[in-house]
């Protein structure tokens, strides 16, 4: 009887937690995106990270809470070598580039090919082409993202901080992806147990557990 | 405060459930007290979003937001049937009301007398018929179902609930507490089954508190112990103070007091239905009214006779020997935290079967309905409340910078640059500098930083010091473009990390340089005092090994050697004393520039020849060499034959040295030198093993070097 769970007392249930990194060339508006969808502010002279940030977001998807752990990283080159602190043992990982910039895209390819070879098996990656306010200077076509990420297994999403498109979706669809350990418990299939007939048959008696 | 919802809005849509009473499940097994709670998963959906504590109790405080009140009619009955048989239909007393209930519960005391239930607590196959004479007087057209049951001996409580009701009932556990004889028989004490309907939690308990007249005191004691001593499924925290509502429903003893009136008297008042002055007599009334027991709980107007004690068979009192005195000894009572309305509350005097008349009420109770979209909304506020929390405490710091920029930092001469970081937030935070990655330490060998860790307070600013400061150790680790670069990372525990970048440069030096490059370098290594950034510098010699030998020896070495033939070879003590920093760079800036050596001190100059050779990134005694020397230290035929395979310069070099401490040491009388002290000094210099060697060996093979350099001191030596 000891085994099974309280259910009135404080709850228990283990949080859904999980590590997500952000990757990508300087200025492609990493920091942008994880202050939109985390306070939902932008500045438009975001300062440059020069370390890494650390802020925590959940996000509820079909009914269950999932809690990131958001490393935003500095871009810069010089900071490369550092990269694998944070995305070593990431669940998630959010590679972002520019889409005004073909540069950004060409290094977001080469962070998918580190993660694919340094990152955890299991890792979801998403692939975010920010700036989608400037998309009348975009120098990356979107069908070029999208089909190197349908290519590569990944999500796709033109995002942008300034206006806040698609930036919570980015998330969203991330936790949509990771595993839930715990499953969701079915709320229209409740049943309660009652002193009923089949008990008695099996021979239900005092400290015979009725869960069978 | 939430205003009471009227059960008669809602209640024809639940009454159109009509189910044939065939439905009505009874479980006939055992009955003793032990017994398994049931289970249901809708609490599952209240935990599940409270992954935290914190969630869970911000849910709890903000229900009113997303949950409703339904109304559900509650009929609760407590008979003392006095050992009898259930000779009489139950429909007269759970089917009298218009309205059938939603929740029944009925409790019974002094079910089963029989002394082997008393002592055995074995089956009763009286319990057994009551429960079939129950099922059968459940209101008609609705369907029931067994909800739990437990039996205390004689006390016995069983819930149903109709059917169409169960999926909103989960939780549900039960209780017993013993009060009879030393707290082991259970011919007196409670039991209690408590669940949850939607998300109220309730409690029924069923008592038979502690008889006679005279035992006020010991009924209250009995309250006491089974309201603080009830625990539901074993749990030490699951007791009936954490219950929305608890009816409290038995035989609970309490008497009219005989101090003011005689028995006489009491049964008189009661025959004539003189209520209204009996019930001022009431015990429990009486009791309540001081606060001595069930305080909290609410009980209704009692308008209805005594229940006790009738000659069994008859709505007579009591005429027996005894001649009990009537009293209301059946009594219900209930405590909620919401709006509780009692509609009923009556005997049910039509039953005869037992010197008790059986006793009801009808309880209007509500519970809490959750509204899942609302509750997504209110969930969803307060996960973003808390994420702004949990954000806003992260350590916040500012630095005053981020890179530090070292130039023209020079041999053995240290460089400092603060930083200043900055508490500005509102709590204390950590802060330590962290390897990367694989690295065992936080930073180059070139650096020092101080402090690695420490905790600021609000407002306040810690200045962690930077110090560049190469030494031999730290030259070994300089590229030849004598850059120095490096990131550091500074994280702020439970927090971010911060990238501090420390470059600069090592100005030329002939420290730390090959001797087969020195020797391919007849130009002073640096101009004088030019300190340009390493980029432009015009000052880097271009060497490599196709250029020519132009020197037999580093010409640096020579002018400090010559320096040392020209002012020591008369002093005591050299190479024992150590010199000063300034002067140790007054040497270096010297021979890298080709200046004049002036110094205060002649150990100074002493103590850089030693640095210099030492700083060779591969040893006078070559490292390929190095086991073969060690093996020939005492052999000097061999240990000249090893010599003469080490490259040119570095044969050179040895020779030059030996030579010059062999001229120190024919001035023995004046300078008082012995070669067993300089061979040891210059044994550790000239030779050196690739790697480190354990401490024990090394003691060994120190000797050793110091042996094999011996032998070229004592013995002249000419190839």
């Amino acid at each position: 009887m000891s085994g099974r769970p309280r259910q009135n007392g404080p709850a228990q249930a283990k949080a859904l937690q999980f590590k997500l990194v952000l990757l990508g060339e300087s200025a492609v508006g990493k920091s942008s995106l994880v202050l939109r969808f985390v306070k939902g502010q932008f500045h438009e002279y975001q300062e440059t990270t020069i370390g890494a940030a650390f802020l925590t977001q959940t996000v509820t998807v079909d009914g269950v809470t999932v809690k990131f752990e958001i490393w935003d990283t500095a871009g810069q080159e010089r900071y490369h070598s550092l990269a694998p602190m944070y995305y070593r043992g990431a669940q998630a990982a959010i590679i972002v580039y520019d889409i005004t910039n073909r540069d950004t895209f060409e290094r977001a390819k080469s962070w998918v090919k580190e993660l694919d070879r340094q990152a955890r098996k299991d890792i979801v990656i998403a692939l975010a082409g920010n700036k989608f306010d400037l998309s009348n200077k975009r120098m990356v076509e979107v069908e070029e993202g999208s089909a190197y990420a349908q290519e590569h297994n990944l999500i796709f999403m033109e995002t942008s901080a300034k206006t806040g498109d698609n930036v919570s979706n980015v998330f969203v669809e991330i936790a949509k992806m990771l595993p839930k350990v715990e499953p969701k418990p079915n709320n229209n299939g409740q049943t309660v147990r009652i002193d009923d007939n089949q008990e008695a048959q099996n021979g239900g008696g005092p400290g015979c557990c009725s869960k069978n | 405060m939430v205003d009471f919802i009227d059960y008669e809005q809602t209640e024809p849509r639940q009454r159109a459930t009509a189910v044939s009473s065939d439905d009505v499940h009874i479980k006939l097994d055992d009955w003793s007290v032990v017994g398994q709670s049931t289970v249901h998963d809708y609490g599952e959906d209240w935990v599940t979003y409270g992954r935290e504590t914190a969630v869970h109790r911000a849910l709890n405080q903000r229900k009113n937001e997303f949950t409703n009140l339904q109304p559900c009619r509650v009929l609760c009955v407590t008979w003392n049937v006095n050992g009898q048989l259930p000779s009489e239909d139950l429909d007269t007393l759970l089917s009298v009301d218009d309205r059938p209930a939603d929740v029944i519960c009925v409790g019974f005391q002094e079910l089963d007398l029989s002394p082997e239930t008393l002592l055995l607590m074995n089956d009763s196959s009286k319990e057994l018929m009551w429960m079939e004479k129950m099922k059968a007087g459940l209101p008609k057209g609705v369907s029931y179902k067994l909800l739990k049951h437990i039996r205390l001996v004689g006390i016995l409580l069983v819930v149903y609930v109709r059917e169409s009701m169960i999926s909103r009932v989960s939780e549900v556990y039960i209780g017993s507490v013993s009060t009879g004889i030393m707290g082991m028989l259970g011919n007196k004490g409670g039991v209690s089954i408590k669940f949850n309907i939607d998300m109220t939690t309730i409690s029924i308990v069923n008592s038979h508190l502690a008889a006679h007249q005279e035992m006020v005191e010991r009924r209250n004691q009995d309250y006491r112990d089974i309201f603080t001593k009830m625990r539901f499924d074993n749990d030490e925290a699951n007791t009936l103070k954490n219950c929305d509502i608890v009816v409290w429903i038995g035989d609970l003893n309490y008497r009219v007091s005989e101090d003011e009136i005689t028995g006489e008297e009491i049964r008189a008042l009661a025959e004539k239905w003189e209520i209204g002055p009996l019930l001022r007599f009431d015990q429990l009334r009486e009791q309540r009214n001081k606060h001595l027991v069930f305080e909290e709980f609410v009980e209704d107007t009692i308008n209805f006779m005594p229940t006790y004690k009738y000659n069994p068979g008859t709505d007579k009192f009591d005429t027996s020997e005894k001649c009990r005195t009537p009293a209301w000894c059946d009594r219900i009572l209930w405590k909620s935290n919401t709006v509780l309305k009692c509609e009923d509350y009556r005997s049910h005097p039509i039953h005869k079967l037992s010197d008790h008349k059986p006793v009801s009420a009808v309880l209007l109770v509500q519970t809490r309905v959750v509204d899942v979209q609302k509750k997504q909304l209110v969930l969803d506020e307060i996960l973003k409340d808390l994420d702004r929390i949990a954000n806003d405490s992260l350590p916040q710091a500012a630095l005053n910078r981020t890179e530090l920029n070292f130039d023209g930092v020079k041999y053995l001469e240290a460089q400092e640059q603060p930083i200043t970081l900055q508490n500005t937030g509102t709590d204390l935070f950590e802060f330590e500098f962290i390897p990367k990655l694989e690295d065992r330490s936080i930073c180059a060998p070139w650096l020092r930083i101080e402090p690695q860790k420490g905790v600021v307070d609000p407002g306040n600013v810690m200045i962690i010091n930077f110090t560049v400061y190469i030494d031999n150790r730290a030259l070994k680790t300089i590229g030849p473009d004598r850059k120095l670069d490096e990131i550091l990372v500074l994280h702020l525990v439970n927090g971010k990390d911060y990238f501090i970048s420390v470059s600069g440069y090592l100005v030329q030096t002939s420290f730390g340089r090959k001797i087969t490059d020195l020797v391919r370098i007849p130009d002073p290594i640096r101009r004088q005092n030019l300190l340009v950034d390493i980029e432009q510098s015009p000052d880097e010699v271009k060497v490599d090994e196709e250029s020519p030998v132009a020197l037999n020896i580093p010409k640096e070495l020579w002018r400090i050697v010559d320096y040392l033939y020209q002012h020591a070879l008369f002093e005591e003590e050299l190479f024992a004393v150590r010199g000063s920093p300034m002067d140790i760079g007054a040497v270096r800036d010297a021979i890298d520039t080709d200046g004049p050596i002036q110094v205060s001190s002649i150990h100074s100059v002493a103590e850089s020849l030693i640095l210099f050779l030492d700083s060779f990134p591969d040893p006078v005694i070559p490292y390929e060499h190095y086991p073969v020397c060690l093996e020939y230290c005492t052999h000097f035929a061999n240990s000249k034959r090893a010599l003469r395979n080490m490259d040119f310069s570095h044969r050179n070099v040895f020779k030059y040295i030996c030579a010059f401490l062999r001229e120190i040491l024919s001035h023995s009388e004046r300078n008082r030198s012995n070669a067993k002290f300089l061979s040891q000094v210059f044994g550790d210099v000239l030779l050196k093993p690739q790697l480190p060697e354990a401490g024990n060996v090394a003691k060994s093979t120190s000797k050793k070097r110091s042996l094999f350099v011996y032998q070229f001191l004592t013995n002249d030596y000419d190839e």
